[in-house]
């Protein structure tokens, strides 16, 4: 309910101060918590330009808005991203070791708690290999900070260049990779998502990479 | 916030009942309309005014997420196409709290899915290894589209069974092959399925396939409100994209018989006439943006 008035005043009556004090105390109480949705207008209570514009940081292409942030980058067409088998899964390891593909991650830094949508996409290029089984593919993991999203999981291998098969038999895995992760909940604080992975061919990399950020504050 | 047209009392004025009434009154009769005069520079929006009480604030109002990895993968044997599979450990359950999508509300389902293989080795969408009597090679056939069909679903209904996302094709039909599934871009849409290819390479007698897809569904709602209390992940197939002289549709064909004959294209190589699929690791996520409602 809107603030309604405790004392009034008559002409030629000395206005008390005590009356006149819980006047102010009361306008102090509504003011201060006591505003109901319903004391707003119904219509014309906000423009779209009154929506904040939110903060642009361009040296890591995120916006931040009083909701949450939004964000990502595109990769140039002439840059690559790339990763070894040498730190990875050389020799094929029970445990490979995933690493960073370089220039996948973005920097957040969340206000308050808040569900992060990530979403990639890339086109993988694994060489070729002396034959066609799982030691010579490349996997890619979403990273939210260091904890591995196992079911993020994207897989690549590539046309076996010296292999005894008809070419209906070769593998043909030149699709893009494409995927997601949805964090709920994510804390307040400095955060960081990335595609990590490793091969067991040569090397592994990536072309036409782009990597985006919703964060919805809580 | 909202503007107060004050009466003020000064230094030197004779302070009256008059003056000081119609100081309270102001205040008490102030509009509240906020308007360009009154919002502070930075700006407002909905959720700065929102009555709070709880739960989610817009834009976002309501999110999940669940998945599965690799060590749950689960393979389905004998798979035609003539019916759909769900796909275990990844459902998004509502019921505790079930989500009602109002008109202009968006609805944003992605999903992902890995098809980890099939159990017939030599599989290519243009026919099986070996020469063929009608040609030097079968590898010269031109290649169907041929693929296994991820889609999602939801149940809107309590108790009811899952149905296809609004406007989407009834991927969810049982067929006796060869049979249809129409599909077109009015009300019986594939906005939300991904199609995946069944190629890879022989091993173990098995065509491994290992690739992830991922599809997205992007809904703006129109109409009575809908409730949401669960939405599942599915597949079915394999099925060829095709058009079938009247429309376009996801075809369940008889395998290993008629163009795919072991005179033809010879799919499946072996097993003879269906497929046993092998799907690993996979995710599905909802969030529902709200609109003008």
């Amino acid at each position: 309910m809107p603030y309604v008035v405790p004392n009034t005043f008559a002409a030629g009556v000395a206005i008390s101060a005590p009356d006149l004090q819980e006047n102010v105390d009361e306008m102090r109480d509504y003011v201060d918590g006591n505003v109901a949705s319903a004391d707003l207008a119904a219509t014309s209570w906000a423009k779209s330009k009154h929506i904040m514009r939110g903060h642009y940081n361009p040296i890591v292409n995120i916006h931040s808005f009083t909701t949450g942030l939004d964000g990502g980058q595109k990769a140039p067409d002439t840059a690559l991203s790339f990763l070894g088998d040498g730190p990875t899964g050389r020799n094929a390891p029970t445990s490979p070791s995933d690493v960073v593909y370089p220039s996948t991650s973005i920097d957040f830094y969340l206000a308050e708690n808040a569900d992060v949508m990530f979403q990639f996409t890339a086109f993988p290029h694994t060489p070729s290999m002396p034959n066609l089984n799982f030691n010579y593919a490349s996997r890619l993991f979403v990273y939210l900070d260091d904890t591995k999203i196992a079911a993020s999981r994207a897989w690549t291998t590539h046309v076996a260049s010296a292999v005894a098969q008809v070419p209906k038999q070769k593998a043909h895995y030149q699709n893009p990779w494409s995927g997601f992760y949805l964090a709920k909940n994510v804390p307040a604080g400095q955060h960081s998502i990335t595609l990590r992975g490793f091969t067991r061919a040569r090397y592994s990399f990536l072309t036409k990479w782009s990597v985006s950020l919703e964060a919805f504050y809580r | 916030m909202s503007t107060v047209n004050s009466t003020n009392e000064v230094p030197g004025d004779v302070t009256n009942a008059v003056s000081v009434n119609t100081k309270f009154a102001n205040v008490a009769t102030a509009s509240g309309a906020i308007n360009e005069e009154n919002v502070r520079s930075e700006g407002v929006d909905r959720r700065t005014l929102e009555s709070y009480t709880g739960g989610r604030r817009e834009p976002l109002v309501f999110v999940d997420y669940d998945d599965r990895d690799n060590s749950a993968a689960t393979v389905h044997p004998n798979q035609t196409g003539e019916g759909f599979v769900t796909i275990s450990n990844v459902l998004l359950d509502l019921t505790a709290s079930p989500l009602t999508v109002t008109a202009g509300d968006l609805v944003r389902i992605h999903f992902t899915a890995f098809l980890t293989g099939i159990d017939d080795g030599q599989y290519a969408t243009w026919g099986a290894a070996g020469s063929d009597s009608g040609g030097p090679n079968r590898s010269f056939n031109p290649a169907d589209a041929i693929g296994i069909v991820f889609f999602p679903m939801w149940r809107i209904a309590n108790p009811g069974s899952f149905v296809p996302l609004t406007n989407e094709a009834d991927l969810n039909t049982t067929l006796v092959s060869p049979a249809d599934i129409v599909i077109n871009d009015s009300t019986d849409k594939t906005d939300s399925i991904a199609f995946c290819s069944m190629e890879g390479y022989l091993d173990s007698g098995n065509c491994v396939s290992a690739r992830e897809v991922h599809g997205t569904w992007n809904y703006i709602h129109t109409g009575a409100n809908v409730t949401i209390y669960e939405v599942n992940l599915n597949f079915r197939g394999p099925m060829v994209y095709e058009y079938n002289g009247a429309s376009r549709v996801l075809h369940s064909p008889i395998w290993n018989a008629g163009r795919y004959d072991i005179t033809c294209m010879d799919i499946p190589q072996s097993p003879t006439n269906r497929f046993g699929i092998t799907v690993g690791n996979a995710q599905l996520s909802i969030m529902v943006m709200r609109g003008d409602s």
